[in-house]
């Protein structure tokens, strides 16, 4: 897509969504229309990843805007963006050559949804992402801990993706002192990645209690 | 009743129809014109785009760019036939003023997609912001509505990007003057437009266009 083009192309989604937001029953703008706009900006990586392999101009072939973009659109959206929004950060993922840094991928998505305080999708997308995972590295170890409320997937080489796992069962079970436990734990691993920007601190357990 | 105004006509038995075709007793005759006008006007946002949720999208997809096609509205009866002519012919020309009048939404529509379809795009453009300004002083937001709309997805299709993404931005203007709670057909409506934008640009930069 044009990068001219980009501006008012975005101006008339937002100037959309405001409209939805101040008409509409939904404060934050219609999820349909969220829904909408967000696949509309996954999809057009989708465009320019296979237009520049064809032409061979860039060897980056997600444009990042574009991503935020989405990002912003799909987390608002309906009950089918998270399929969507896990998708595309998969997609972004598998450009990564280093296969540890997949937990500051779905980060994004699942820290978001928390944040807001969907549960459902912040489920829907980790899992979602841990599958596509698992399939794509068959030679990835895994260790099932099963519970009588919950099963977890382990796994020892990726810590973030654990810690992920296992704060939002501890969003859906416990309360702070469970966050701080886990937090301390991951005190080491949690150092190397931005999160406390994003409100980590104490924000999902303050808005599902 | 026989034969006044614009009452459907109860055929008589034995009677022979103007255009000699013998009509069965008790088939009511319908007069064309304005009804009919009127009737086909009512086709929602230019592609008539009714679905929610996943639908939506779906639709929306269904609809490639070849299905984009030109508002099917019905034209004046006397303009049927000889549409290209009647610009040529002074008689006509006194016709088209008259159909401005009656027709007015037809007019502009149709005269603003045959000036999009000649290339004068920067005309069509002005013409149907000028337009669709004055509906919207006269509160008539939803021939405001249509002109926009169809205008900006023909423009879309042209590849005009910039001046249909004027009209788009207008579009949501009218929505939030005539503060339009959006239902099923004015998101619809927008999903479209950015649905049309999308394939413009594509359109004008394809996969095997080298410059950036």
């Amino acid at each position: 897509m044009m990068p001219s083009e980009e501006p008012s192309r975005k101006r008339f989604i937002n100037e959309a969504i405001a409209w939805t937001s101040k008409f509409g029953e939904f404060p934050a703008g219609d999820p349909e229309l969220h829904h909408f706009a967000g696949n509309l900006y996954a999809q057009g990586t989708e465009t320019s990843q296979k237009r520049y392999c064809y032409a061979k101009l860039k060897s980056t072939v997600l444009l990042e805007d574009e991503v935020y973009e989405a990002e912003k659109h799909l987390i608002l959206g309906t009950r089918d963006s998270a399929d969507v929004l896990a998708r595309m950060l998969y997609d972004w993922y598998k450009e990564d050559p280093e296969v540890h840094t997949a937990p500051t991928y779905i980060a994004r998505a699942v820290l978001a949804y928390l944040l807001i305080g969907n549960l459902r999708d912040a489920n829907r997308s980790l899992d979602l992402f841990v599958q596509q995972l698992m399939q794509d590295n068959p030679s990835l170890t895994v260790q099932e801990v099963q519970s009588a409320s919950a099963d977890v997937r382990i796994f020892p080489s990726l810590p973030l993706l654990n810690f992920l796992s296992l704060l939002r069962l501890g969003v859906q079970t416990g309360g702070q002192d469970v966050f701080r436990n886990l937090k301390s734990h991951y005190a080491t691993q949690l150092r190397d990645v931005p999160w406390d920007d994003v409100g980590l601190p104490s924000a999902p357990f303050c808005a599902l209690s | 009743m026989m034969g006044r105004g614009r009452k459907p006509r109860r055929v008589e038995k034995g009677e022979r129809a103007a255009g000699a075709r013998v009509l069965r007793v008790g088939h009511v005759k319908q007069k064309k014109g304005l009804n009919i006008f009127m009737a086909g006007l009512n086709v929602g946002h230019g592609l008539g785009l009714v679905a929610s949720g996943a639908t939506l999208l779906h639709q929306a997809r269904a609809s490639s760019p070849a299905g984009i096609r030109r508002p099917t509205y019905t034209c004046p009866p006397q303009l049927q036939h000889g549409i290209q002519k009647r610009r040529e012919n002074p008689r006509k020309i006194a016709a088209e003023v008259h159909n401005y009048m009656l027709y007015p939404l037809w007019s502009v529509l149709t005269t603003g997609h045959r000036r999009i379809e000649e290339g004068q795009y920067y005309e069509a453009h002005q013409q149907l912001r000028v337009v669709s300004q004055r509906y919207i002083k006269a509160g008539d937001y939803n021939s405001a509505i249509e002109i926009l709309s169809s205008g900006a997805q023909a423009l879309l299709k042209a590849g005009q990007s910039s001046s249909g993404g004027d009209l788009c931005l207008l579009l949501v203007d009218v929505y939030r003057t005539a503060k339009l709670a959006p239902d099923a057909i004015s998101k619809g409506g927008c999903c479209a437009m950015m649905l049309y934008r999308r394939v413009a640009n594509s359109g004008q930069h394809g996969w095997l266009n080298l410059s950036p």
